[in-house]
């Protein structure tokens, strides 16, 4: 993991410190434009200790010390008896997709819009659309790259596999998710004033989620108030589907239409209260 | 590039005003911020624009810097009105921001690399390291500059796309006089790439050494502009004669044509529209009864006392109301 992670750092961080490029990226169109700043987007999503902390130590240290606790136990997911160390898989993984879209992401964006960083952005001919646009694709990345380090952890730790079709699904839902939150922190990010509160609403608002969501406990015998809460949020859903992933072998049936919709649903209502709320400059 | 001769600058300065502001209003929501400003910025100029905090300063130059939509009056900066003006406008200023830190993790030159890919025709990367000094910083993490430093790199990011104007927001605030003073030369270096500069700042000495003309903002209105020689009727204002008497002289005892305005411990200060007649009056007198004046001193208002009496003047009539 940790090789992989380097890798990936010396392959950004070398084209992005030394060379210059001859022709400028806003010179070579909007997408050499948008491929320059997500190079940059990642360098430093991958230099940020909290990020690299929050979105990869703590989701696989949870995997770890889920799976040893708790690992003989059973569940059923979707009729078929799994042990919890196969629930596990899905289930952090939807908090690892919660750390990198939404924690990261509300953080982030406060932070660099307090500092003044955001607004010297915009003072550059650089379009917003493609700065926002950037950040997705950068945390969709970290997310492909998170997801992929737990389905081998699961693999060589647990000898947990899983059929191509699973595979596609489990990739596809990660990314949906991903993209689903990212929006979800924008609308989060122009409702809070600083970034001094954002740790603690990101805390409040995602912690007990965990719990009611199928991430770190199966839902089955939870009172019915709390189930409902939970279907409501995101984090249910991506959960939810992913742990349809984990046990079916058929695309269609790893893939559950209800949660995309949901997911999409917040995306939307997430983008359009963002519309209305979000600021550049710091207040 | 070399120094702009001055005919270079005059066939420049003909050309249509980089800036150009007509009655312009900014309210939120009760309160006015800015009440009614005309201002005309031409090429090739360093403005400084003054004013307290709260006067309207800020908001001004987020206006012109498209941040802010004015309520009312025209704007135009580079021809265009900045609130909806696109990319390719953008394209022709840079802006330093009052407050703004680095890009997390990223060195000084990462920075400038990213900020260069904006443009479509940036300046080098390398050239624009040398011109704010930053050479030897090239590889460092931009948040482990030092202050100057960092604010140097701002400089550095606002120049990065090669535009026509500048703005400098408070660009030397919390600098220790020798780092000020390197940034005075970065900001005079922009004069002669023939960049036109709008400088805010709370330094007098800045806007003295750095501005061809100064306006001053106060409660939402310009209460003065000129140059720093003649703001505020600076070069018209009367000037001061001041010196000290030996104790056993009363004041009493100076010729009478001398309008005394102080006297504290001897110290006697005359205020003259015409200091060589005065002072002629005043060096006779002494000459005839055997003193000396000790402290003999003239001086004219300082560009600091225009502005503490033109801001001043404003504050105390707001207190009044």
């Amino acid at each position: 993991m940790l090789l992989l992670f380097r890798l990936l750092s010396n392959l950004f961080g070398s084209r992005g410190g030394a060379t210059e490029p001859a022709v400028s990226p806003a010179a070579n169109g909007q997408l050499a434009l948008l491929g320059h700043q997500v190079r940059f987007d990642l360098l430093t999503l991958m230099r940020n200790p909290r990020a690299r902390f929050f979105t990869i130590v703590f989701p696989l240290l949870f995997l770890v010390i889920f799976s040893s606790v708790f690992g003989k136990g059973h569940t059923v997911v979707d009729g078929h008896h799994i042990t919890l160390t196969r629930y596990y898989t899905p289930g952090i993984m939807a908090q690892a997709v919660m750390a990198a879209a939404y924690a990261n992401l509300v953080i982030m964006v406060t932070t660099l819009r307090e500092n003044g960083i955001l607004k010297r952005r915009r003072a550059t001919p650089v379009p917003a659309w493609m700065l926002i646009a950037s950040q997705a694709l950068a945390t969709v990345v970290i997310s492909i790259a998170m997801a992929t380090i737990m389905l081998v952890v699961a693999r060589l730790a647990y000898g947990i596999g899983y059929p191509v079709s699973s595979l596609v699904a489990i990739y596809l839902i990660v990314a949906l998710g991903t993209l689903s939150l990212g929006c979800v922190a924008y609308a989060v990010a122009g409702l809070l004033k600083n970034a001094d509160v954002a740790q603690p609403f990101v805390q409040i608002s995602m912690l007990p989620l965990f719990f009611i969501s199928g991430i770190y406990l199966p839902t089955d015998g939870m009172p019915k108030a709390l189930r409902i809460i939970g279907e409501i949020f995101p984090p249910e859903h991506i959960a939810n589907t992913l742990h349809l992933a984990s046990v079916n072998t058929s695309f269609a049936s790893s893939v559950s239409l209800v949660d995309v919709a949901v997911l999409v649903g917040w995306a939307l209502a997430a983008v359009a209260f963002a519309l209305r709320r979000f600021s550049w400059l710091p207040s | 590039m070399t120094a702009p001769t001055s005919a270079y600058r005059l066939a420049y300065m003909s050309s249509e005003p980089v800036i150009e502001l007509r009655g312009l209003r900014k309210s939120y929501g009760d309160h006015e911020a800015v009440r009614g400003i005309d201002l005309t910025i031409e090429r090739g100029e360093i403005f400084a624009f003054l004013g307290p905090n709260g006067a309207g300063k800020t908001t001004t130059v987020e206006i012109l810097e498209g941040f802010r939509e004015a309520s009312g009056g025209t704007v135009s900066v580079l021809g265009r009105n900045p609130w909806n003006a696109g990319a390719r406008w953008r394209e022709r200023i840079g802006i330093v921001l009052q407050e703004s830190s680095a890009e997390g993790g990223l060195t000084v030159h990462e920075c400038l690399t990213l900020y260069a890919g904006y443009y479509r025709h940036p300046r080098s990367v390398k050239e624009t390291l040398a011109l704010v000094g930053l050479e030897d910083q090239a590889d460092q993490r931009a948040n482990k500059l030092s202050g100057g430093q960092q604010r140097r790199l701002d400089v550095a990011l606002a120049l990065i796309g090669d535009g026509e104007l500048i703005f400098l927001d408070e660009p030397t605030t919390g600098f220790d006089p020798s780092a000020r003073r390197a940034s005075w030369d970065v900001i005079a270096g922009l004069r002669d790439l023939g960049k036109t500069v709008f400088l805010t700042t709370h330094y007098m000495e800045e806007a003295e050494r750095l501005a061809d003309r100064i306006a001053v903002i106060a409660d939402g209105q310009i209460v003065a502009h000129g140059t720093p020689e003649t703001l505020g009727g600076r070069d018209h204002q009367q000037s001061v004669i001041s010196f000290t008497l030996p104790d056993t002289i009363g004041v009493d005892a100076l010729p009478q044509q001398l309008a005394v305005t102080g006297e504290r411990n001897q110290t006697v200060s005359i205020t003259t529209a015409s200091p060589t007649k005065d002072l002629n009056t005043l060096t006779g007198w002494a000459l005839e009864q055997g003193l000396s004046l000790d402290d003999l001193k003239v001086s004219r208002p300082s560009l600091e006392d225009v502005y503490l009496s033109l801001t001043s003047e404003t504050a105390s009539g707001k207190a009044a109301i």
